[in-house]
């Protein structure tokens, strides 16, 4: 029952079936993973790319993470041309100098979606893995200067060839962990995700047509540039500058300039990078467009149509814009501070739009070891939680870098690794706000845990 | 006062202590502990429960009680029971106790009522489809079985987090799309049904309450599927002026007639709606030509077609009394409990599953007791909660035997990988993990039976009010048959395009559709003829 139609009607309910689908991805994905940090914490995304790689539907998970799915997809893109590639084919990578964006933990499937033999969609998805192997347990090293210690590189390989999985890649990848039966499955939930997302898609198509479906996917394109070009219209333009020390003594400067139709930010003028707190230039692309979203319009698609103004200046060999072979880590780190420094110099510029400052850090914990009882080896890999920036209107709360949220819950803590909790509480602390006119209260949620067996 | 700690799922000693404490220190505080709501792990909702549970307790039984004693003065003798959001009624004392465990019990009656239609009309398995004022929900029965789980979220949706309530309640998926859901148009030209509703009251702009936005009831009175001259079974005047001016303003926003804009608002809401259906049938892995779609409330009737036709359901049926089937439902209900306890085990570990379900068999048993019910009157069925070593969500596996031996632990763990993979699209060759047990028990306490409906020896023409142009807004205009429902009899049978009239309600019968009624007295709608 094909139809060709190009009514509005028909764009929306194409636009509003493909959140549904990316949200069921998410859902396939969550229930099936074995890692606490994906199932629990959510420390995951799930989208849907037009056939270039742009983010058409930006899916459930945390936006730091859907952000990551474009830039992926349009790395496989070119790594793999689109007449080398079949139905059924999937690919993944993890590593950032190959379009994985965030570190080697974070591994994105990737699969095309034929119509009449023409890629009209890719579904993706985006989990942390507790172990990829390296130096130390969790593969998160503080110390690692090179890539090399962090774990094994999946650099946009085809991981299964028309709907026929490549044995040896995976045969490599159970062998260059710590934890194999968790790699496995959390392998096989990322897989049944954009799977999932494949098949629902090839319905709506089958229903409405590719004619159809590709148009209202450009649709959907234009109207997010529609929003951000009328906010945009709304701001007052300017060059602001601003810079600020950070805990370790560097300095972070940065340049945000607003025109007539660009919102361009300047990071180019900042430290070279060291150790493992560094971020691929696409990281840092991500919290431009988190920070662009969150002082423009929380309300519209984030879809690659919305990001079209967006500008970003970086250079490579720096913090921001680490080069082969700097390592990746903590760039979560990186990414935070910076998503908090775009907001700082527009708070500085444009009071009393934004709320103040929040935690900016994933406080991540990693403990691991051998399991006393099953002799198995554990590792857990969990951030914790603090305080969000309060606002002075309800105007001024805005949905943000959308941190992982969610803790390991205390009573589950006992069955996973060695790790038992007694008690959790909020300890409120008082800090005096770096943002005019707001002081920040950072609360701070801890866990009082201590090792060993009950 | 509410209380929760962390590990009282597993044992509640510390938890009593606490609450007797309390009890000591501050006797006219209620409280209630988390143990009393649920056994099963997750401190964060268990707390939620307890917490939202203590909130409404005042307020519910103070309501409870003033309902009892109005009852027993105006002579009722009969006992009282609650209905809960499990599909099951339970005591009144139960009930003031834990009162969230009423949540979602005027969706749970009607769809306990669409899973006896099933069973009735031998479809056992249905799609129900609950459509009201403001919002539409719907649920899945599989086999005869509502869906009972404890990870019930209120007030969440993609832009708030909501609140968890740890209590069994039939798994519903709710979308804000119904009769007076209200269409607007934004800065950049989109059309939007729902979620807010013009409610009761000023309600749809047709109302003449002065209502100025155009809602999907308004919609459906432009398009001639409502009967403007039988508006709310001719209680109330359409106000068509009213209509014009609410859906003209949309109209010129979007550039389109009015005609164009009734049909997009028509369009969209039936979008939302198979959205959400899709959410509780082929999101989880079952295929909805096995379904049975029964649509019910207020709404229901009026789009259940076009929705089956989208999904592909084998037929729609749209049961008598369709606006008061909840209440219907309600009368068809078992006294019931859902039980579900955490306890982490193998797979492969018989006997230490055999003892929890007898254990908790057995509890269940002396709690039926102790509200007069007889052991042996007492059905339960357990359910095993399983999953792969080290993974998160379980899924339920049906215990096919009371008794267990290897045969049946082999079978368990088989039925395990198949309804895995029907729902997630993969199985995994690793060992496979107990994390506890859901426990049905039920009871039949005397419930309403539907009744085959009298024949006269009238014909279908009687029940012909006459004819009228119908925009089926997918198919285009068509000129239908108007039939009054209350005209119609079991055996009677004829095809779209037609249009039903119930005071109630409108069943929309689109063209090519063949309509039957049953014994019962329910409109039964073959959409392929």
């Amino acid at each position: 029952m094909s139809t060709i139609s190009h009514d509005p009607v028909t764009f929306d309910i194409i636009q509003n079936g493909l959140e549904a689908v990316a949200d069921e991805m998410f859902a396939a994905q969550r229930k099936t993973s074995m890692s606490a940090i994906i199932y629990e914490v959510l420390d995951l995304g799930t989208g849907i790319c037009d056939a270039w790689g742009e983010i058409a539907a930006s899916g459930a998970g945390i936006p730091a993470f859907v952000g990551v799915l474009d830039k992926a997809v349009k790395r496989m893109i070119e790594k793999h041309p689109v007449e080398t590639i079949k139905p059924g084919d999937l690919f993944a990578s993890n590593d950032p100098y190959w379009g994985g964006v965030t570190h080697l933990n974070d591994m994105i499937p990737a699969m095309p979606v034929f119509a009449d033999g023409k890629i009209v969609a890719r579904t993706a998805n985006i989990a942390h893995w507790n172990d990829v192997g390296g130096n130390v347990p969790g593969s998160m090293s503080s110390e690692a200067t090179e890539i090399y210690r962090e774990g094994i590189r999946i650099p946009a390989v085809k991981l299964i060839d028309a709907g026929v999985p490549n044995r040896a890649v995976f045969d490599i990848l159970y062998v260059n962990t710590r934890l194999p039966d968790f790699l496995r499955g959390d392998l096989w939930a990322g897989i049944a995700g954009v799977r999932i997302g494949e098949k629902r898609i090839l319905e709506m198509i089958e229903k409405y047509g590719s004619e159809t479906f590709t148009a209202a996917i450009a649709d959907f394109m234009d109207l997010g540039e529609r929003r951000a070009c009328a906010a945009l219209a709304t701001i007052k333009k300017g060059v602001y500058p601003f810079e600020e020390e950070q805990d370790n003594g560097d300095i972070h400067k940065i340049v945000v300039e607003i025109t007539d139709d660009a919102f361009i930010i300047d990071l180019r003028d900042n430290p070279d990078q060291k150790g493992s707190s560094n971020s691929s230039r696409e990281g840092i692309e991500i919290s431009a467009q988190l920070a662009f979203k969150a002082f423009t319009d929380t309300q519209a698609p984030g879809n690659g149509g919305f990001f079209r103004p967006l500008q970003l200046l970086t250079r490579p060999g720096s913090v921001f814009h680490v080069v082969e072979p700097g390592a990746l880590g903590y760039y979560s780190e990186v990414e935070i501070r910076v998503f908090d420094l775009i907001l700082r110099c527009l708070a500085h510029h444009f009071p009393g739009v934004l709320p103040a400052g929040n935690f900016a850090s994933i406080c991540g914990t990693v403990i691991g070891g051998k399991h006393p009882d099953t002799g198995r080896h554990y590792t857990i890999v969990e951030p914790q939680l603090g305080g969000w920036g309060p606002a002075g209107s309800r105007r001024q709360q805005r949905d943000l870098l959308g941190l992982p949220r969610r803790h390991v819950q205390l009573s589950r803590r006992g069955r996973r690794g060695t790790l038992w909790s007694d008690r959790g509480r909020a300890r409120p602390q008082h800090r005096q706000g770096r943002r005019r006119r707001l002081a920040g209260w950072q609360g701070y949620f801890g866990a009082l845990s201590r090792a060993g067996r009950r | 006062m509410a209380i929760c700690l962390i590990h009282a799922y597993a044992n509640p000693a510390h938890e009593k202590a606490v609450q007797a404490e309390i009890a000591r220190l501050w006797p006219e505080v209620a409280t209630v502990a988390s143990h009393q709501i649920t056994r099963e792990w997750r401190e964060y909702e268990r707390t939620s429960t307890t917490v939202l549970s203590a909130y409404v307790q005042p307020t519910a039984q103070r309501y409870l009680e003033r309902l009892e004693a109005g009852l027993q003065q105006e002579g009722y003798e009969g006992r009282l029971y609650i209905m809960q959001s499990n599909c099951g009624v339970d005591s009144l004392a139960s009930t003031k106790a834990i009162p969230i465990t009423m949540v979602e019990s005027g969706p749970a009656s009607g769809f306990w009522g669409a899973a006896e239609l099933g069973r009735i009309i031998g479809e056992p398995n249905v799609l129900a489809l609950d459509i009201g004022g403001t919002t539409a929900k719907c649920s899945l029965i599989q086999n005869g079985r509502v869906t009972i789980k404890t990870d019930y979220w209120i007030e969440r949706d993609r832009r708030s987090a909501g609140y968890p309530i740890m209590v069994p309640v039939v798994d519903p998926v709710e979308i804000g799309n119904g009769g007076g859901s209200i269409a607007r148009v934004d800065d950049f030209s989109k059309l939007h049904v729902g979620p807010q509703s013009a409610g009761a009251m000023p309600g749809p702009a047709a109302y003449g309450r002065g209502g100025a936005n155009a809602t999907t009831t308004d919609a459906n009175l432009v398009l001639g599927r409502i009967n403007r001259d039988y508006f709310c079974g001719g209680s109330v005047t359409a106000d068509m002026a009213s209509v014009d001016s609410a859906l003209g303003t949309l109209a010129d926003k979007l550039g389109v007639s009015q005609q164009e804009a009734a049909r997009g608002i028509v369009r969209i809401a039936n979008a939302n709606m198979v959205n959400a259906l899709k959410l509780v049938s082929l999101n989880r892995g079952h295929d909805p030509r096995d379904f049975t779609l029964v649509v019910f409330g207020g709404g229901g009737a009026m789009h259940g077609v076009a929705l089956g036709q989208e999904l592909g359901v084998k037929k729609v049926v749209v049961p008598r009394g369709a606006p008061v089937f909840s209440a219907r439902g309600m009368m068809m209900s078992d006294l019931r409990h859902d039980y579900f306890v955490t306890r982490l085990m193998d797979g492969t570990d018989r006997s230490g599953l055999q003892a929890l379900v007898s254990e908790i068999a057995g509890h269940a048993t002396e709690q039926f007791g102790k509200e007069e019910v007889a052991p042996d009157a007492v059905k339960i069925q357990p359910l095993v909660k399983m999953r792969y070593r080290n993974q998160e969500h379980s899924v339920e596996v049906p215990l096919r035997t009371d008794l267990l031996d290897d045969a049946s632990m082999a079978i368990l763990i088989e039925d395990f990988h198949a309804i895995y993979e029907r729902e997630y699209t993969y199985r995994l060759d690793v060992a496979v993990e107990i994390v506890g047990i859901h426990v049905i028990a039920s009871a039949e306490v005397g419930k309403l039976e539907m009744v085959a409906q009298q024949r006269t020896s009238a014909g279908l023409e009687d029940a012909i009010k006459g004819r009228r142009e119908v925009d089926y807004a997918t198919e285009g205009v068509c000129e239908a048959t108007i039939y009054n429902a209350e005209l119609l009899e079991p055996g009677m049978s004829f095809t779209g395009p037609a249009i039903i009239e119930d005071p109630g309600t409108t069943i929309v019968i689109h063209p090519g559709n063949r309509v039957e009624i049953d014994d019962f007295g329910n409109t039964q709608i073959h959409l392929r003829s």
